[in-house]
């Protein structure tokens, strides 16, 4: 893999992102320029993290402050929610689990497997991937506050 | 109409839950787990079911194969993911009725649900 994300793994989760949030949330996001990744690089508060392994190896981040988070949380399960709740993990799980699922039946390579969610609460923490790895931070904007997918992918061969 | 949300995730049965009773089907019941659906099913006895696919215990396949090999008819309905979507033909063989992919809307859910229901009454 080059240095750089190839665009249409990039186009794969902007399309992804937009539609989980436009479906299940009733909420517009906008993207900005794609910022390619330093390692390790500083996630926000809350991290949602899922891996992806088989023709693609990596991990997607939903990387968002916790006022976003709580916002965002509480519109997809419907009620209110703040981050001491088990919806409010949950939930961020769900979406980024959503947004990894549309973003792979979109990849050239099918045989995709995703992981179970995690979510990583707490400030200053920096996430670190194998140095062969391309990251890209594709930066968020909603009604609901800033955040961001952050993607590093390592692409292999599957005979 | 009664209607079962089988997910093994509380946050997915709230929100279905929720969708549900704004789409206006108020009897709705929830379970965690193919055996427990399989032995809430006799005293509710649903007219639909919503199921997630990957569980714990019992998946949404094994699930609906036993479903039906006890001879329940009761129509369902696959609630999968883009990433689970290519196993719809085998959840169909299974007995599934119909499927939505997550994301959906209310809306899109409501549409499934009509749709599922009108082709099992013209069927019967």
């Amino acid at each position: 893999m080059s240095s750089s994300l190839d665009p249409s793994y990039v186009t794969a989760f902007v399309e992804a992102t937009k539609k989980v949030f436009q479906t299940m949330l009733g909420l517009e996001v906008t993207f900005g320029d794609p910022v390619p990744g330093k390692l390790p690089y500083l996630a926000n508060d809350i991290s949602a993290i899922i891996r992806m392994t088989g023709g693609v190896i990596g991990t997607v981040v939903l990387s968002l402050p916790v006022a976003s988070a709580e916002k965002i949380a509480s519109a997809f399960v419907r009620s209110p929610v703040d981050m001491k709740s088990d919806d409010f993990a949950d939930a961020l799980g769900e979406l980024v689990n959503m947004i990894s699922g549309g973003a792979k039946a979109n990849f050239a390579e099918k045989q995709v497997c995703l992981s179970r969610p995690l979510v990583m609460m707490g400030e200053g923490n920096a996430l670190q991937q194998p140095s062969d790895s391309v990251s890209v931070s594709i930066p968020c904007r909603s009604s609901y506050g800033d955040f961001a997918i952050d993607v590093s992918l390592k692409k292999v061969s599957v005979s | 109409m009664r209607v079962i949300v089988l997910d093994d995730s509380k946050t997915m049965r709230n929100v279905l839950k929720s969708i549900l009773t704004e789409l206006g089907y108020t009897e709705v019941e929830e379970t965690c787990s193919g055996p427990d659906a399989l032995a809430k099913v006799a005293a509710f006895n649903p007219d639909l079911l919503l199921l997630d696919w990957i569980m714990p215990k019992m998946d949404g396949l094994t699930f609906v194969k036993t479903y039906r090999e006890q001879g329940n008819k009761t129509p369902t309905i696959f609630v999968t993911t883009a990433n689970e979507k290519t196993r719809v033909i085998e959840a169909i063989k299974a007995g599934v009725n119909n499927y939505v992919v997550k994301p959906f809307t209310p809306d899109s859910l409501g549409e499934r649900i009509s749709e599922t229901m009108a082709k099992v009454a013209a069927s019967a």
